[in-house]
């Protein structure tokens, strides 16, 4: 194969080519990738089994083949000078000591907020578990916008459990795996959430369409917002717990969206709320 | 056993590029690099133009299933995009590829922008509306197509150092 040569890129001139493969070959792949396309439609065919094989046996291939390769960290850290081992040390030190501080605050925070909750009888009679998990796989494409986490059926992970960072809501779990589940993120165009925004509790439906403008959904006429006004989980339904917050509202030409507080694209660990509210 | 082996591992060499790409995809380009489903389109067109005997249809159908099962699209969905394009290649191939790489980066160009309005129909269809075309669209195209010379110079000089051509 020649690289480069001569441009003739607009001369149109048929050339006697063998064809590359028969016409009935091409066919009958056209129509197996049609009814394979319909049986999954009709879930005619068990594709989450399929899914789940497959995916656990891809992330188990790929453990296996990272941990049977040396393990770099310790070339590199064989070439830390002794200085920054203790300026390391010392930064580590004051982190501990800050983190400790925000602990006993949020300590405190979460008492006093159990004790009013109690108060107003608010409390729901749930237990709330989180599970760490961390980002494996980005399989966002243009029109699928899903993560893949390390937890599944191994750590109670449910179809339907809510998946939030610290700045707020990013997704709910669509399909859990043995060992991995699936987060449908909040900007796909299949998340449809119940929410109420700012202060008056305004009820709407927020609506993903694969961008990072989330749209709302069958709001009152004539309603508006003011910017900057923070969206939450209104709880109906019982699908999330009520007051999750999401976003944002902004406004662009008189349309206002949703603006989400986390970044779906740099999310690297995630909390799954292992949501027993639902069965509330 | 050692040249049976050799012998075996050159033969499925093209499959294997087509099944690194979508493992490189998935573990090792981040969002910035993200360049999509069709990407193993790159493997599959110079393989088709140089060794077609190497790249079966049914490992384009394991390859492109195996994308669908990671990427949540309905099963299928991927390789019928692939096929399709498999198909305007064979037609095209017959009137527009010189042994010239300008003209294959235009028609891979061609055909990859094609493949995409394909995904895009496609997925369209199962939503039952028109989904939005965004900039990221527009952005995998201008990523593939900066990609493609460098990842078919490498193709290249492999597929010459293997000599498939004359020990096959």
């Amino acid at each position: 194969m020649q690289i480069g040569g001569k441009i003739s890129f607009f001369k149109l001139k048929a050339r006697n080519k063998k064809n590359l493969f028969s016409n009935y070959t091409f066919v009958f792949f056209v129509i197996l990738s049609i009814t394979l396309i319909v049986l999954d439609k009709k879930k005619s065919i068990n594709s989450s089994l399929i899914r789940s094989n497959i995916i656990d046996t891809i992330f188990f291939t790929k453990k296996f083949i990272l941990s049977s390769l040396p393990n770099m960290d310790k070339f590199k850290l064989s070439f830390k000078s002794k200085n920054n081992l203790l300026l390391e040390n010392k930064f580590l030190k004051e982190k501990i000591e800050q983190n400790n501080l925000y602990k006993l605050k949020s300590e405190k925070l979460e008492i006093e907020n159990n004790i009013l909750k109690k108060e107003l009888s608010l409390m729901p009679p749930s237990k709330e578990d989180y599970v760490l998990v961390k980002v494996i796989a980005d399989t966002q494409t243009d029109y699928k916008k899903t993560i893949i986490v390390n937890a599944g059926k191994n750590n109670n992970i449910n179809k339907g459990d809510t998946a939030l960072t610290s700045k707020g809501l990013i997704g709910s779990v669509i399909e859990v795996y043995d060992s991995h589940s699936r987060v449908l993120l909040l900007n796909d165009i299949n998340s449809k959430i119940p929410v109420r925004v700012g202060k008056k509790n305004k009820k709407a439906i927020i609506s993903g369409n694969n961008s990072n403008k989330i749209d709302l959904l069958y709001l009152k006429e004539n309603i508006s917002f003011d910017e900057d006004e923070v969206v939450y989980t209104s709880g109906d339904g019982g699908f999330f717990s009520p007051g999750i917050p999401i976003g944002q509202i902004k406004k662009e030409n008189n349309y206002f969206f949703v603006r989400p507080f986390n970044d779906s694209n740099k999310s690297q660990y995630i909390n799954i709320f292992i949501n027993q509210f639902k069965n509330f | 056993m050692f040249s049976d082996i050799k012998y075996y591992l050159k033969i499925s060499f093209p499959s294997l590029t087509i099944f690194f790409l979508i493992f490189f995809n998935l573990f090792f380009a981040n969002n910035f690099f993200d360049f999509g489903q069709l990407f193993i389109l790159h493997a599959i067109f110079f393989w088709l133009l140089n060794f077609p005997k190497l790249i079966p249809f049914y490992i384009i159908l394991i390859a492109s299933l195996v994308q669908d099962i990671i990427y949540l699209s309905p099963l299928g969905s991927t390789p019928l995009v692939f096929f399709l394009l498999i198909f305007l290649f064979e037609k095209y191939n017959k009137f527009f590829l010189e042994p010239s790489f300008i003209e294959l980066f235009f028609s891979f160009v061609a055909l990859f922008t094609i493949g995409m309005f394909i995904f895009w129909g496609i997925n369209s269809i199962f939503n039952l509306k028109p989904l939005l075309i965004n900039i990221d669209f527009l952005y995998k195209i201008f990523l593939n197509t900066i990609f493609f010379p460098i990842h078919y110079f490498f193709l290249n000089i492999i597929f010459k150092k293997m000599n498939l051509n004359k020990k096959l």
